[in-house]
């Protein structure tokens, strides 16, 4: 037979049991916690998904595949007889693009900088072929130049197109590292080419 | 503790042990908070003030950092803008912007309010214009101050102001509780308010 619990024991295992529930629940806590801070963020788990390639070759973005032709790059930019100077440089990407199965718009144009900047297109002129501003057609290549204004002192340039625009939630985007170095500036204005149809 | 206060004591720990653990709990939240009164934890909000700021002063809130420089009453500016009536003019405040954030700003015009102007339609400017070559801009990139020149239509027969009062608005980059991404949210409270003169240049070009 066992010995009776003393009357004086009884309610201190109940406090002793209590803040075992207490320390249980914070132990639960604690380990959701750290499953939360361990598993990606949202803006992580839905970024854009970056499809790289070298200047010159054809880097495939879901619905359109783009090349760099060439960089351009000036103090001035001239566009219909007007003059935009800047306190930055002038950064002019011509680039190939081709629609995929389905007619395309560009609506995401921007330079992305080594320090982790992004520089949308410029909006101080009108752009022929990003923001929106041309209709890509499926198999029909298209050469056209994209301006943009950067700080004078960037480095580490790439240039990325999308689709969509805005967050670009899990969407495919360009990034073609532009050559690197300092920018070699034209001493002359330069004017911004019309949109060709490429062979 | 005496040997008299013993059982006593013994008593009243007894008795507390025998208490519910919400009871014990609710006792032990009334005394934390009895004690936070002697630390200020009873003193009332206070509500919170607008900032105020001087002309030529940078102002940081949050993607941007502001600095005020005029403003200004303009007649005809075509073939930059054109007025609705020809009895109008424009108020126009002028500001230096710089991109602090790390991406491209757009929405220009959310960064300045004005107010209690007689005889404007909102307190949002209608254009913003880039002084450098007098272009109707939306974007400004980082690491790039720019002059702009922000502009309201003010009826010809209100009362012209002699100063006007600016509010500027600032976003704190924070979790969206909707989308789970970090996004740059607008404060309910302006960052700082400036009351500026305004020149009257109306009839100079």
């Amino acid at each position: 037979m066992n010995a009776p619990v003393s009357r004086h024991r009884r309610p201190l295992w109940r406090i002793w049991r209590g803040m075992g529930s207490v320390a249980l629940t914070l132990l639960a806590l604690a380990i959701g916690q750290a499953i939360i801070a361990a598993t990606p963020d949202v803006d992580r788990s839905e970024r854009p998904f970056l499809k790289s390639g070298p200047m010159g070759a054809e880097v495939d973005a879901r619905s359109f595949t783009a090349s760099v032709v060439g960089v351009r790059s000036s103090r001035i930019i001239k566009e219909r007889g007007v003059e935009h100077d800047t306190q930055g440089v002038w950064v002019v990407v011509k680039v190939k693009i081709t629609a995929g199965t389905e007619p395309v718009l560009i609506n995401y144009a921007a330079l992305h900088d080594g320090r982790g900047r992004t520089f949308l297109a410029t909006d101080r002129l009108r752009q022929p072929i990003a923001d929106a501003a041309r209709t890509f057609q499926p198999g029909i290549a298209v050469e056209g130049e994209i301006a943009f204004e950067v700080p004078a002192d960037t480095t580490g340039l790439s240039l990325r197109l999308a689709e969509s625009s805005g967050a670009r939630l899990m969407d495919a985007t360009t990034d073609v590292a532009l050559p690197p170095g300092p920018l070699w500036l034209d001493p002359q204005p330069v004017t911004l080419d019309p949109p060709v149809v490429s062979s | 503790m005496t040997t008299a206060n013993r059982p006593a004591a013994r008593k009243l720990s007894a008795r507390l042990a025998e208490q519910p653990l919400s009871r014990l709990a609710a006792g032990l939240g009334a005394i934390v908070l009895a004690i936070s009164g002697f630390f200020g934890g009873l003193e009332p909000t206070q509500v919170p003030t607008t900032p105020t700021a001087v002309l030529d002063q940078p102002i940081d809130a949050g993607p941007w950092r502001v600095t005020i420089i005029g403003s200004r009453l303009l007649g005809d500016l075509r073939p930059l803008v054109s007025l609705s009536d020809e009895d109008n003019h424009w108020l126009v405040v002028q500001l230096t912007v710089e991109v602090i954030a790390d991406e491209t700003w757009t929405g220009l015009d959310s960064i300045v309010r004005l107010s209690g102007v007689d005889g404007i339609e909102s307190a949002r400017p209608e254009h913003v214009v880039l002084s450098r070559d007098l272009t109707k801009v939306r974007r400004l990139h980082p690491g790039m101050p720019e002059k702009l020149s922000l502009l309201w239509e003010q009826q010809g027969d209100a009362v012209t102001p002699l100063q006007v009062e600016l509010f500027i608005a600032g976003r704190t980059h924070r979790l969206d509780s909707l989308t789970g991404r970090m996004e740059w949210k607008p404060e309910d409270e302006p960052r700082a308010l400036l009351v500026v003169p305004v020149e009257d240049r109306r009839e100079q070009k």
